[in-house]
């Protein structure tokens, strides 16, 4: 098992590197210069020379790189914005809470959905109860995620006023400016976001726990343990759930972490200061450490959250061994 | 998100929302009494309470060294203490300097480049700061800016300051230019410019404290000696500004507070929010797609209760720049005859409800000469005698059709709406466009550059300070145009009007304002090297709970006149 580990953290770093070049590359194709944008409004062309030497986008791009790379293995630094000068660390932190709540919460809430409603409808086929849940989930995986958030706000927030219409109150208590703060405020301005981020994938669960449930029912071990006798809470929990636990596992990683690069669509809808959010402000600006700041707290999720799914894999399928 | 297919059709679900708001929004470009931006100060209100805001599109910074957003400047606006500033007004009185921490507007010496101040005593900054308002306060101020290891984006505007470039490449230790004697501050320049006090009186000279340290990535929470103070400033968060209790001129300050709970917020959302009154006032948050129900409901006759939409021209200009260095448009008169031709309304249309006004000058209102400045093309759309003109124009010019042209516009609405009306336009007198769309930064980097192919470009300008100089020089002026980073993007290099741009950058006072009228009026008139057709409308709505509401043309509503009802 360790020397799995260290064997992926070590492709972790490879993978690393490549991204984190890949975006370099890009960013130096994209025909804008930042200096330009970063030197106010109407700068002389010395002014563009002199802030492009501030900023560093006067070396070549290897050398950019390099600079990159040193500040963040020996300072642990990724830099400062090119917008606005700030930390780009202190602004990532920040914003990952925000991202976090948001998706971890949201995962909560569409695994408590999906579970029970997945195996309910594979346990009773073509009931009532599973083609109302099969419809719903056409509905859920038709209706776009922002459409979705902005129908939330506008009824339960404009019209019944019954939510907060979009913003972000901290969990751990009020910042200066922000009338709200804590728990309480917390998770009532998640809660909208929180369904408008779940719904999407709370259909997909759905229709893959079913299936799956359905698949794993069929199976010949499932019908032994029937037939020795056991009971059929055991059967369902040590053979069946077991079993069809984990493709949701992996994806359940995957998805997880993918979305805590991100959630731009509902992060913007609700005005959560997010990454996803911070990522979009970085692109449209070309404020690359921004940019690659994202991509960084991204593709670092990405590895961890892979590297916990493969060994919960192991861990539930003793067949599985980490080579 | 996990499918990237989604963002595409979010992007264009985002696309066709916006598409559909602008196509419902009918005629009616103009901005018919719902302008003026102001509530009168008479409105019975209470002395104090918190103003709760937000913003769309963030803001750079609060660091005056640093700050150049017009978000940030209208905070700046009610926390400056500068020597000049512009008053609280409305209008054509919004745009003329006043006297502020200075005693009166300066002496000038006889030679034009000397301007000596008198500072006013008493004023201090905010909290925690115990220090007064001196000369040496605008002296540090100016002189920080000026410091390389601030790299701050004021250096250009003070060129002509004399020693100021010495000391910005390290080789003085002060800038020579500046002279304090007693309670009077002096700026010697290298040569006249009327223009000086404009500048001067931009937010980056602001008075900050002494002690202030130089920090290129900015100095958040400086204490201020204006009206109000930033008291906290969260990034991408919230800001809070603060009344400052040390505060000993003239200006109102009749909030206590104006908390900005978000730096990002959806512009649909912000404007439900202020709708309903969970937020009072969202500067750049108003969602186009929503103006005309607002109108409708709140306008000056609107449905709802009292004017809480307001409309009002900014210091800007759209205009599609005319290469004159390439071929397709190197004929005066072909590019007179797309100022005949285009549908100006038409073209404001796609813009949105009331989004701005039809407009064919060079300077917007509030800029002084720019009532001196004459229309000469049509405002209304293109009557069948306009398009007769316009191909006349080109017979006349000897140019043979169809001309091909290339345009330059954004990716993203309304620019190819707004493109696609000039195509037809064009097309109609006999020239070809075709559209090339950029993401914004890639565009105007690939127009400043002198070697571009294209003919056309889709822009617009934002004045930095209000003076003609910053609209006819800057924008017109061929004599030094650079390979790259310029911003005359017609490439417009006439010598004679180069030389009577220079002649009037000398002048001061009203001749200055009227000479820069006039060229304006003869440049549209015999080159037109632009075809501009739009000032835009600030739109700003408000929750029912506010008023007291001043519109300055230069810096948007003044927050410090903002009252909360009773």
């Amino acid at each position: 098992m360790i020397r799995y580990i260290i064997r992926r953290l070590l492709w972790a770093i490879v993978l690393f590197l490549a991204v984190t070049i890949v975006t370099y590359v890009i960013f130096y194709l994209i025909p804008v210069d930042p200096a330009r944008l970063a030197a106010g409004r109407n700068p002389t062309p010395q002014e563009v020379k002199n802030v492009a030497h501030y900023l560093g986008t006067d070396h070549p791009i290897w050398y950019q790189y390099g600079l990159f790379l040193k500040r963040l293995v020996i300072d642990h630094s990724l830099g400062y914005s090119f917008a606005n000068r700030q930390s780009v660390n202190s602004t990532i932190f920040a914003a990952a809470p925000v991202t976090i709540s948001l998706v971890l919460g949201g995962a909560l809430l569409w695994m408590t959905i999906a579970l029970p409603v997945g195996v309910y409808s594979a346990l009773h086929p073509r009931s009532r109860t599973d083609r109302f849940a099969m419809a719903s989930v056409l509905v859920g995986i038709s209706a776009h995620p922002v459409w979705i958030g902005l129908m939330l706000s506008y009824i339960f927030g404009f019209r019944l006023e019954l939510f907060p219409i979009q913003g972000y109150c901290n969990l751990k208590g009020s910042i200066a400016g922000q009338s709200c703060g804590g728990p309480a405020d917390w998770f009532y301005h998640m809660i909208l976001p929180w369904i408008a981020f779940a719904v999407l994938y709370a259909a997909f669960y759905v229709r893959m726990i079913r299936a799956n449930v359905m698949e794993t029912l069929n199976e010949d071990y499932v019908r032994t343990a029937r037939a020795k006798g056991a009971p059929e809470q055991r059967v369902m929990i040590q053979h069946v759930m077991r079993n069809a636990m984990l493709p949701v596992v992996t994806m359940l990683g995957m998805d997880i972490a993918i979305a805590l690069g991100g959630a731009v669509l509902i992060e913007s809808v609700f005005g959560l200061p997010g990454l996803g959010k911070l990522t979009i402000t970085g692109i449209s600006t070309f404020d690359l450490p921004i940019i690659v700041g994202t991509v960084v707290f991204a593709s670092i999720m990405v590895i961890v959250f892979n590297l916990i799914v493969d060994i919960l894999y192991a861990w539930i399928d003793p067949r599985i061994r980490l080579a | 998100m996990k499918r990237p297919g989604l963002l595409l059709s979010a992007a264009a679900l985002l696309s066709g929302v916006v598409l559909l708001g602008a196509a419902g929004c009918g005629g009616g470009g103009s901005s018919g009494g719902a302008s003026g931006g102001s509530t009168p100060a008479s409105t019975p209100h209470q002395n104090g309470g918190t103003i709760k805001m937000a913003l769309a599109g963030g803001i750079d910074y609060l660091d005056p060294a640093l700050a150049y957003y017009q978000i940030s400047w209208q905070i700046e606006y009610s926390t400056c203490l500068k020597l000049l500033n512009y008053p609280d007004k409305t209008g054509a009185a919004g745009s003329e300097l006043v006297p502020d921490a200075a005693t009166a507007m300066p002496s000038v010496s006889s030679d034009g480049l000397t301007y000596t101040f008198t500072v006013k005593s008493g004023y201090k900054f905010s909290p925690p700061s115990t220090e007064e308002v001196t000369p040496q306060t605008f002296q540090y101020a100016i002189e920080r800016d000026l410091n390389p290891k601030q790299s701050s984006f004021a250096v250009p505007f003070l060129g002509d300051l004399q020693g100021a470039s010495d000391y910005n490449a390290g080789k003085a230790k002060s800038v020579s230019g500046i002279k304090i004697t007693g309670d009077k501050i002096a700026f010697t320049l290298t040569q006249p410019d009327p223009g000086f006090l404009s500048k001067i009186a931009m937010p980056f000279f602001c008075a900050i404290p002494t002690d202030t340290k130089i920090d290129s990535h900015g100095v958040n929470g400086i204490p201020s000696a204006g009206p109000y103070y930033v008291a906290s400033y969260t990034p991408n968060r919230s800001i809070v500004v603060k009344k400052n209790p040390n505060y000993a001129g003239s200006r109102p300050a009749i909030a206590d507070e104006f908390d900005y709970t978000q730096l990002s917020i959806d512009p649909n959302q912000a404007t439900l929010s202020v709708d309903n009154g969970s937020l009072d006032y969202s500067p750049d948050g108003v969602a186009p797609a929503q103006t005309r129900t607002l109108y409708q409901k709140y306008g000056p006759n609107g449905t709802n209760g009292p004017q809480r939409i307001f409309f009002d021209p900014c210091l800007c200009v759209r205009y599609m720049g005319l290469n004159t260095s390439r071929d397709a448009f190197s004929n005066p008169m072909v590019r007179q005859a797309v100022n005949w031709a285009i549908d100006r309304p038409g073209i404001l249309q796609t813009m949105g409800y009331k989004a701005g006004v039809p407009n064919d000058k060079i300077m917007p209102p509030g800029v002084p000469g720019a009532d001196v400045e004459k229309n000469i093309y049509p405002l209304d759309s293109p009557t069948a005698d306009d398009i007769a003109k316009a191909k006349s124009l080109i017979q006349q010019s000897g140019v043979t059709t169809p001309i091909n042209a290339v345009l330059y516009t954004c990716n993203q609405q309304p620019c190819p709406d707004r493109t696609s009306v000039m195509q037809a336009n064009l097309k109609a007198i006999g020239i070809n466009v075709q559209i090339k769309q950029f993401e914004r930064a890639t565009q105007f980097t690939k127009e400043s550059t002198k070697t571009e192919p294209f003919d056309i470009a889709d822009e617009g300008w934002i004045a930095d300070y209000p003076d003609p100089f910053d609209w006819v020089n800057v924008l017109l002026n061929g004599e030094h145009i650079p390979a790259t980073n310029g911003s005359n993007y017609a490439y417009f290099n006439n010598p004679d009007f180069n030389k009577q741009m220079d002649d009037a950058a000398k002048l001061s006072g009203q001749e200055r304002f009227t000479t820069y009228g006039n060229i304006a009026t003869a440049i549209m008139q015999q080159q037109a090297p632009w075809a501009a057709w739009d000032v835009d409308n600030n739109i700003d709505f408000f929750s029912p709970r506010i008023g007291c509401t001043v519109y300055n043309p230069v810096y948007g509503m003044a927050l410090n006149t903002m009252c909360v009802k009773s």
